[in-house]
Formats: structure tokens, sequence, C-alpha cells
């Protein structure tokens, strides 16, 4: 195999090369670049999604206390409940945040509870027009 | 591959088993996520801003809630309050008188603001709020500064009210003066019922709102009369509460004939 020599430099300086370690360093080269350009990219990738998670929940729960805000100037009693659980619970359907039942605009996702925003101390109730927190306690129901 | 090469071959490939070892931990640890532009302002957001906003909607419930309340309270009672009642008196049902053997009382709807702060220093013992006021339909007030602490930082926001109750004490103002008037045409009159069925304002029922019928018990007339505003609050302790209509009671007595002031 031809060596390449470099001469200008002297007998210490002189680096050594044939063309197999030259093509193998090359490959290297490329291997490293891509196994580092990938390694990257998850990091941006998996940093990414879990931004967008991170802004996805603030806005929900933003969404939820806004959504509570429209029901007190209506009138409603949100001394009733905890905001708090509320908010936290708040779910997203087509788009839209739900916090209480009276966000569900269809009879099937009332009833349903398709958000699944229940705790367990209500269920959500159709009432012809509208949707309901029916609350469950001692056998007396609060709406 | 000589010596020197061999040399620079293993020490490349260490090199290049760090970079990886380094990048893979640093992924799978989530080190790259905590370097993401904007993640501090977003945990910001949620843990602080988030948290001073429930807590907003905490005291602002607390406030609307008392201030329904003593709308109520006052209506129902006349415009007066529990502790601060008519010097008038009460009729046998517990009205509230606004006139009695000459004796014109008013409501005073000043003692709303002492009110409704006692109620809210019931409510929220942890704030004190200054300079409470009804401004046609809107109730106000300032409140300290609160801060909230977390693993982010600091946030200081302030807990003002600024409530819009859908309801003003300025209707006392229209309705006194109906009653003024009221005063004027019929007292002493031997046929009470006909001249009040004259004078008085539509919005003015006897006895009840959803069942009016005259009666008189010595002169003296009850009236419970609708919002001519048709200002309407919920009622009730649910969450999803009915709206009704706000009614005064009021207690006029008609028996003596009123001179006006001149």
């Amino acid at each position: 195999m031809r060596s390449l020599r470099f001469k200008r430099f002297g007998k210490k300086g002189i680096v050594s090369i044939n063309l197999l370690e030259l093509f193998s360093m090359a490959a290297f080269t490329v291997i490293i670049y891509f196994l580092v350009s990938l390694l990257l990219f998850a990091g941006i990738n998996s940093a990414q999604k879990e931004s967008k998670n991170d802004i996805a929940a603030f806005k929900r729960a933003d969404a939820g206390v806004q959504n509570l805000r429209v029901l007190l100037q209506d009138g409603a009693n949100l001394e009733m409940i905890n905001i708090e659980t509320t908010v936290e619970r708040s779910g997203v359907l087509a788009g839209k945040t739900i916090t209480s039942c009276r966000d569900y605009v269809t009879e099937r996702d009332c009833v349903d509870d398709t958000a699944a925003i229940s705790d367990g101390t209500f269920i959500c109730q159709w009432t012809g027009t509208q949707c309901y927190n029916k609350f469950r306690s001692f056998g007396r129901s609060k709406s | 591959m000589n010596k020197k090469g061999l040399l620079l071959s293993i020490a490349f490939w260490l090199v290049f088993l760090a970079i990886i070892a380094y990048l893979g931990m640093t992924v799978a640890q989530g080190g790259a996520v905590a370097g993401v532009k904007g993640k501090w302002q977003v945990d910001f957001l949620a843990k602080n801003y988030l948290e001073a906003e429930q807590q907003l909607l905490i005291y602002d419930s607390a406030v609307y809630n008392a201030a329904v309340k003593v709308a109520l309270e006052m209506a129902s009672n006349g415009g007066f309050i529990s502790e601060n009642p008519s010097p008038c008196g009460k009729t046998s049902n517990g009205v509230s008188l606004w006139y009695k053997n000459g004796q014109l009382c008013l409501p005073s709807v000043d003692k709303t603001v002492d009110k409704t702060k006692s109620l809210l220093q019931q409510k929220i013992k942890s704030r004190t709020y200054n300079n409470l006021e009804y401004d046609k339909t809107i109730f106000r007030g300032e409140g300290e500064k609160e801060t909230i602490t977390s693993d982010i930082g600091a946030y200081t926001f302030p807990t003002s009210f600024f409530i819009d109750l859908g309801y003003s004490y300025d209707e006392y103002s229209q309705l006194t003066g109906e009653a003024w008037q009221i005063l004027l045409q019929c007292s002493g009159k031997e046929d009470l019922k006909s001249c009040l069925d004259g004078n008085k304002p539509p919005h003015w029922k006897y006895t009840s709102c959803t069942n009016p019928q005259f009666n008189q018990e010595n002169g003296v007339v009850v009236f419970c009369i609708e919002s001519p505003s048709r200002y309407v609050l919920p009622v009730g302790e649910e969450l999803f509460r009915p709206k009704e209509l706000v009614t005064y009671m009021v207690g006029l007595d008609l028996s003596a004939v009123v001179i006006p002031i001149q």
C-alpha cells in the first residue's frame, strides 16, 4: 500500500497515514456525525414535546380558571366547589376546555362526562337545554 | 498501523464513546429538556401566576356572595339591615316601615358597605379590604398585596377586586321617591284601595309579589315592590343557583294625612 508522506515536517513531525486508514477515518467521521445528530435530534425532540405538554397543561388550567370566572359572573356559587381541584380536573373536548358540566353542549357528552371532569362527588345531568353538576351527598341532591 | 497510529486510534474511540455516553445520558435524564428556552417562564406561569389567579377567584367568589347576600337581605328588609332596623319599626309580619306617625324612615344604603365588609371578614379572615365602594352595579375594594412563592420564584399580586354585581343600590332613590308620591296622594284617604290602585306604580304590589292582595292593618299597607330596573340576583346555595327578580318589602302607614314640607 502506498503511503502518503508529508515531507515538509522534520522526522519527528512526520505522520504516516495510508489510504485505508484515511478512508476509515472518513467513514468514522461520517458515522459520528450521524450518531451525534441523531442524539441531538432526539434530545431536541423530547425537549419540544415536554415543552408543548407544559404549555398545553398551563393553557388548559388557565382556560379552566377563565371558565369558572364566567360561571361566577353568571351567578354561580363557587364557594360550593374546590376551585383548585376543579381546575386540575379540567379536560379538553374538541379543542374546548371543559371545567364544569355547564361547559358540555350536547346531551351525550354531558351524560357520559366525556372529558372525565367528575371526581366522584357529582355527576353531569342534562336538563333539556343545559348540563348541570348534580352533587351526591347523603342521598340529597344539589344541582 | 504503527504504535503512534494505534494510540491515536484508541484515543479517538475513547473520545467518541465518551461523547456518545454523555449525549445518551443527557437525553435519558431529560437534561436537554431543562435547557429548553421558555421552560422557566412556563413553570413560573403554572406555579405562580396560575396559583394567584385561582386565589383571586376564591376571593372574588367570596366577595360576590357576600355582596349578593347583603343586597338580598336589605331588599327583603325594605333597605335596612338586621343590625340597623327601621326607626319607624316593623309591621306585625316583620316588614320594615318607611313611614309611621308622621315619621319618614328611608333606608340608608351607606350601611351596606359596613355590612358587606363584616361579612367579608368572616369569609376571608386572612384578608383586609379598604375603600369598599358601590358604584352603580360595580362593587370594588382595595386589598393588600399577596405573594406566592414556589421553587421557581416569587410572584406578588394585588388582591383588589372589581365585581359587576348586576344590581345597583341606586334603585332605592327611585323607590323612596315613589313612596313619597304615594304618601302625598293617598294618605288619609277613606277609599285607600281606589287611591292606591290609581296612583301606585305598577311594580308596587300589595302584600306579595306572587299573589298580590290588598290588605291594610290600621292604615298600614304592606307592599312588595318588584325591581323597577328588573335586576335579578342569584338565590340559594347551589353551584348553579337560579336568578330571581329582586323584590323589596316595605310598609307604609297611610292612616294620617301627610303635609308636604314647603
